[in-house]
Protein backbone atom coordinates (compact mmCIF):
# COMPACT_ATOMS: atom_id res chain seq x y z
CA UNK A 1 0.00 0.00 0.00
CA UNK A 2 2.89 2.36 0.69
CA UNK A 3 5.24 2.70 -2.19
CA UNK A 4 7.96 4.29 -0.14
CA UNK A 5 7.96 7.51 -2.13
CA UNK A 6 8.05 9.54 1.03
CA UNK A 7 6.21 10.13 4.22
CA UNK A 8 4.48 13.29 3.09
CA UNK A 9 1.91 11.59 0.92
CA UNK A 10 -1.64 12.32 2.00
CA UNK A 11 -2.20 8.70 2.94
CA UNK A 12 0.86 8.65 5.17
CA UNK A 13 -0.07 11.94 6.78
CA UNK A 14 -3.55 10.65 7.46
CA UNK A 15 -1.96 7.68 9.17
CA UNK A 16 0.24 9.79 11.40
CA UNK A 17 -2.75 11.97 12.20
CA UNK A 18 -4.64 8.85 13.25
CA UNK A 19 -1.68 7.82 15.40
CA UNK A 20 -1.66 11.24 17.05
CA UNK A 21 -5.41 11.07 17.65
CA UNK A 22 -5.10 7.58 19.11
CA UNK A 23 -2.32 8.56 21.49
CA UNK A 24 -4.17 11.72 22.50
CA UNK A 25 -7.33 9.74 23.28
CA UNK A 26 -5.52 6.94 25.10
CA UNK A 27 -3.34 9.21 27.24
CA UNK A 28 -6.10 11.75 27.82
CA UNK A 29 -8.40 8.95 28.88
CA UNK A 30 -5.85 7.74 31.42
CA UNK A 31 -5.50 11.26 32.82
CA UNK A 32 -9.27 11.50 33.17
CA UNK A 33 -9.44 8.15 34.93
CA UNK A 34 -6.68 9.21 37.31
CA UNK A 35 -8.45 12.49 37.97
CA UNK A 36 -11.60 10.54 38.76
CA UNK A 37 -9.76 8.34 41.25
CA UNK A 38 -8.18 11.38 42.88
CA UNK A 39 -11.67 12.75 43.40
CA UNK A 40 -12.90 9.43 44.76
CA UNK A 41 -10.22 9.47 47.43
CA UNK A 42 -9.95 6.36 49.54
CA UNK A 43 -13.30 5.33 50.93
CA UNK A 44 -13.16 2.34 53.16
CA UNK A 45 -15.79 -0.04 51.86
CA UNK A 46 -16.25 -1.76 48.51
CA UNK A 47 -19.76 -0.51 47.89
CA UNK A 48 -18.77 3.05 48.73
CA UNK A 49 -15.79 2.75 46.43
CA UNK A 50 -17.79 1.46 43.47
CA UNK A 51 -20.52 4.03 43.97
CA UNK A 52 -18.01 6.86 44.18
CA UNK A 53 -16.19 5.65 41.06
CA UNK A 54 -19.41 5.41 39.06
CA UNK A 55 -20.47 8.85 40.24
CA UNK A 56 -17.53 10.65 38.67
CA UNK A 57 -17.96 12.12 35.19
CA UNK A 58 -14.26 11.63 34.64
CA UNK A 59 -14.56 7.89 35.07
CA UNK A 60 -16.95 7.58 32.15
CA UNK A 61 -15.13 10.22 30.10
CA UNK A 62 -11.83 8.46 30.68
CA UNK A 63 -13.22 5.03 29.79
CA UNK A 64 -14.85 6.47 26.67
CA UNK A 65 -11.61 8.11 25.56
CA UNK A 66 -9.61 4.93 26.10
CA UNK A 67 -12.26 2.97 24.21
CA UNK A 68 -12.26 5.37 21.27
CA UNK A 69 -8.49 5.53 21.32
CA UNK A 70 -8.27 1.74 21.21
CA UNK A 71 -10.59 1.60 18.25
CA UNK A 72 -8.71 4.25 16.33
CA UNK A 73 -5.51 2.41 17.22
CA UNK A 74 -6.96 -0.71 15.59
CA UNK A 75 -7.43 1.47 12.53
CA UNK A 76 -3.77 2.40 12.66
CA UNK A 77 -2.69 -1.25 12.99
CA UNK A 78 -4.83 -2.19 10.02
CA UNK A 79 -2.78 -0.03 7.70
CA UNK A 80 0.60 0.39 9.35
CA UNK A 81 3.21 -2.31 9.68
CA UNK A 82 3.81 -3.50 13.24
CA UNK A 83 7.44 -2.41 13.14
CA UNK A 84 6.39 1.22 12.88
CA UNK A 85 3.28 0.98 15.00
CA UNK A 86 4.81 -0.56 18.14
CA UNK A 87 7.36 2.18 18.88
CA UNK A 88 4.75 4.84 18.21
CA UNK A 89 2.41 3.27 20.73
CA UNK A 90 5.18 3.04 23.29
CA UNK A 91 5.61 6.80 22.98
CA UNK A 92 2.31 6.89 24.82
CA UNK A 93 4.19 5.83 27.94
CA UNK A 94 6.39 8.92 27.67
CA UNK A 95 3.38 11.14 26.99
CA UNK A 96 1.58 9.82 30.07
CA UNK A 97 4.58 10.42 32.31
CA UNK A 98 5.08 13.95 30.96
CA UNK A 99 1.39 14.79 31.24
CA UNK A 100 1.27 13.33 34.77
CA UNK A 101 4.08 15.67 35.69
CA UNK A 102 2.60 18.74 34.02
CA UNK A 103 -1.14 18.31 34.50
CA UNK A 104 -1.46 16.16 37.60
CA UNK A 105 1.70 17.62 39.14
CA UNK A 106 3.03 14.23 40.19
CA UNK A 107 6.64 14.12 41.28
CA UNK A 108 8.54 11.91 38.81
CA UNK A 109 11.84 10.50 40.08
CA UNK A 110 14.63 10.18 37.52
CA UNK A 111 14.63 6.39 37.94
CA UNK A 112 11.04 6.26 36.77
CA UNK A 113 11.80 8.27 33.64
CA UNK A 114 14.82 6.10 32.93
CA UNK A 115 12.66 3.01 33.28
CA UNK A 116 10.14 4.44 30.82
CA UNK A 117 12.90 5.16 28.30
CA UNK A 118 14.06 1.55 28.63
CA UNK A 119 10.52 0.29 28.11
CA UNK A 120 10.13 2.43 25.00
CA UNK A 121 13.44 1.12 23.67
CA UNK A 122 12.45 -2.47 24.43
CA UNK A 123 9.07 -2.11 22.72
CA UNK A 124 10.80 -0.57 19.70
CA UNK A 125 13.12 -3.56 19.52
CA UNK A 126 10.07 -5.83 19.72
CA UNK A 127 8.58 -3.92 16.83
CA UNK A 128 11.63 -4.42 14.68
CA UNK A 129 11.34 -8.20 14.76
CA UNK B 1 -18.24 -8.20 54.60
CA UNK B 2 -16.74 -4.79 54.68
CA UNK B 3 -13.51 -4.86 52.70
CA UNK B 4 -11.41 -1.84 53.39
CA UNK B 5 -9.57 -1.48 50.14
CA UNK B 6 -7.22 1.19 51.30
CA UNK B 7 -6.00 -0.44 54.47
CA UNK B 8 -4.31 -3.53 53.03
CA UNK B 9 -0.78 -3.33 51.68
CA UNK B 10 -1.48 -5.87 48.94
CA UNK B 11 -4.32 -4.00 47.22
CA UNK B 12 -2.05 -1.92 44.98
CA UNK B 13 0.20 -4.69 43.67
CA UNK B 14 -2.70 -7.11 43.22
CA UNK B 15 -4.69 -4.46 41.35
CA UNK B 16 -1.84 -3.73 38.94
CA UNK B 17 -1.06 -7.42 38.42
CA UNK B 18 -4.74 -8.23 37.99
CA UNK B 19 -5.26 -5.49 35.45
CA UNK B 20 -2.26 -6.63 33.40
CA UNK B 21 -3.10 -10.35 33.53
CA UNK B 22 -6.77 -9.77 32.75
CA UNK B 23 -6.08 -7.49 29.81
CA UNK B 24 -3.53 -9.92 28.42
CA UNK B 25 -6.07 -12.70 28.89
CA UNK B 26 -8.69 -10.62 27.13
CA UNK B 27 -6.42 -10.15 24.14
CA UNK B 28 -5.65 -13.85 23.98
CA UNK B 29 -9.35 -14.76 24.19
CA UNK B 30 -10.15 -12.32 21.40
CA UNK B 31 -7.35 -13.74 19.31
CA UNK B 32 -8.61 -17.27 19.90
CA UNK B 33 -12.03 -16.18 18.72
CA UNK B 34 -10.57 -14.55 15.63
CA UNK B 35 -8.52 -17.66 14.90
CA UNK B 36 -11.70 -19.68 15.01
CA UNK B 37 -13.37 -17.31 12.61
CA UNK B 38 -10.44 -17.33 10.23
CA UNK B 39 -10.46 -21.13 10.21
CA UNK B 40 -14.11 -21.51 9.42
CA UNK B 41 -15.08 -18.15 8.00
CA UNK B 42 -17.81 -15.80 9.10
CA UNK B 43 -20.72 -17.29 7.16
CA UNK B 44 -21.22 -20.46 9.23
CA UNK B 45 -21.51 -18.33 12.34
CA UNK B 46 -24.82 -16.88 11.30
CA UNK B 47 -26.46 -20.04 10.11
CA UNK B 48 -25.10 -22.64 12.49
CA UNK B 49 -25.44 -22.20 16.21
CA UNK B 50 -22.97 -24.97 16.93
CA UNK B 51 -20.33 -23.17 14.88
CA UNK B 52 -21.07 -19.81 16.48
CA UNK B 53 -20.91 -21.06 20.05
CA UNK B 54 -17.14 -21.34 20.50
CA UNK B 55 -16.58 -17.90 18.99
CA UNK B 56 -19.23 -16.41 21.25
CA UNK B 57 -17.61 -18.05 24.26
CA UNK B 58 -14.22 -16.58 23.35
CA UNK B 59 -15.70 -13.13 22.74
CA UNK B 60 -17.72 -13.12 25.97
CA UNK B 61 -14.64 -14.27 27.89
CA UNK B 62 -12.62 -11.53 26.19
CA UNK B 63 -15.09 -8.76 26.97
CA UNK B 64 -15.53 -10.03 30.50
CA UNK B 65 -11.79 -9.92 31.05
CA UNK B 66 -11.63 -6.41 29.65
CA UNK B 67 -14.30 -5.25 32.07
CA UNK B 68 -12.63 -6.84 35.06
CA UNK B 69 -9.25 -5.47 34.01
CA UNK B 70 -10.76 -1.98 33.84
CA UNK B 71 -12.08 -2.33 37.40
CA UNK B 72 -8.72 -3.58 38.59
CA UNK B 73 -7.04 -0.66 36.82
CA UNK B 74 -9.27 1.90 38.52
CA UNK B 75 -8.44 0.32 41.87
CA UNK B 76 -4.74 0.53 41.00
CA UNK B 77 -5.16 4.21 40.11
CA UNK B 78 -6.69 4.80 43.52
CA UNK B 79 -3.49 3.52 45.09
CA UNK B 80 -0.69 4.86 42.87
CA UNK B 81 0.29 7.91 40.83
CA UNK B 82 -0.44 7.57 37.12
CA UNK B 83 3.21 7.98 36.11
CA UNK B 84 4.03 5.02 38.35
CA UNK B 85 1.19 2.69 37.42
CA UNK B 86 0.86 3.26 33.69
CA UNK B 87 4.38 2.18 32.68
CA UNK B 88 3.80 -1.04 34.62
CA UNK B 89 1.14 -1.96 32.04
CA UNK B 90 3.97 -2.74 29.66
CA UNK B 91 4.27 -6.01 31.59
CA UNK B 92 1.49 -7.14 29.28
CA UNK B 93 4.00 -7.18 26.44
CA UNK B 94 6.04 -9.66 28.47
CA UNK B 95 2.98 -11.82 29.17
CA UNK B 96 2.02 -11.97 25.51
CA UNK B 97 5.63 -12.92 24.73
CA UNK B 98 5.49 -15.76 27.26
CA UNK B 99 2.13 -16.86 25.88
CA UNK B 100 3.83 -17.37 22.54
CA UNK B 101 5.85 -20.16 24.15
CA UNK B 102 2.78 -21.91 25.52
CA UNK B 103 0.27 -21.33 22.72
CA UNK B 104 2.24 -20.80 19.50
CA UNK B 105 -0.85 -20.30 17.38
CA UNK B 106 -1.98 -17.33 19.41
CA UNK B 107 1.12 -15.18 19.43
CA UNK B 108 4.19 -14.46 17.40
CA UNK B 109 7.05 -16.93 17.66
CA UNK B 110 10.07 -16.32 19.84
CA UNK B 111 13.37 -15.03 18.51
CA UNK B 112 16.61 -13.63 19.89
CA UNK B 113 15.63 -10.09 19.01
CA UNK B 114 12.29 -10.46 20.74
CA UNK B 115 14.06 -11.82 23.81
CA UNK B 116 16.35 -8.79 23.90
CA UNK B 117 13.37 -6.48 23.56
CA UNK B 118 11.53 -8.27 26.36
CA UNK B 119 14.62 -8.07 28.58
CA UNK B 120 14.77 -4.33 28.02
CA UNK B 121 11.07 -3.95 28.83
CA UNK B 122 11.50 -6.00 32.00
CA UNK B 123 14.51 -3.94 33.08
CA UNK B 124 12.49 -0.78 32.49
CA UNK B 125 9.58 -2.16 34.50
CA UNK B 126 11.89 -3.01 37.39
CA UNK B 127 13.28 0.53 37.36
CA UNK B 128 9.80 2.06 37.34
CA UNK B 129 8.59 -0.26 40.08
CA UNK B 130 11.59 0.71 42.19
CA UNK B 131 10.74 4.40 41.87
CA UNK B 132 8.50 4.12 44.87
CA UNK B 133 5.69 6.64 44.67
CA UNK B 134 6.83 9.52 46.81
CA UNK B 135 3.28 10.66 47.24
CA UNK B 136 0.45 8.19 46.97
CA UNK B 137 -2.50 10.27 45.96
CA UNK B 138 -4.53 10.97 48.95
CA UNK B 139 -7.48 13.21 49.46
CA UNK B 140 -7.32 14.56 52.96
CA UNK B 141 -10.40 12.97 54.52
CA UNK B 142 -12.00 14.47 57.57
CA UNK B 143 -11.23 11.28 59.44
CA UNK B 144 -8.10 9.36 58.54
Amino acid sequence: MFTGRGSLEPAAMMEYALVAVSIALLTGGQLLQKRAMILVGKPVAWHEFLAAVAAQRQTWGGVACVGLGSMSWLGVLYHMEVGKAFPLLSLGFVVVVVLSRLVLREPVPAVRLLGVVLIVAGVSVLGWT
Amino acid sequence: MDLKICRHFWVGPVAVAGSVVLSAGAQLFMKAGMLHVSSFGLVPLFSDAAAAMPVLVWLIAGFGCYGLSLLAWLIALSQYPLSFAYPLLSISYVLVYLAAAAWPRLAEPLSETRTVGIAMVMAGVVLVASSSPASKNRKRPATA
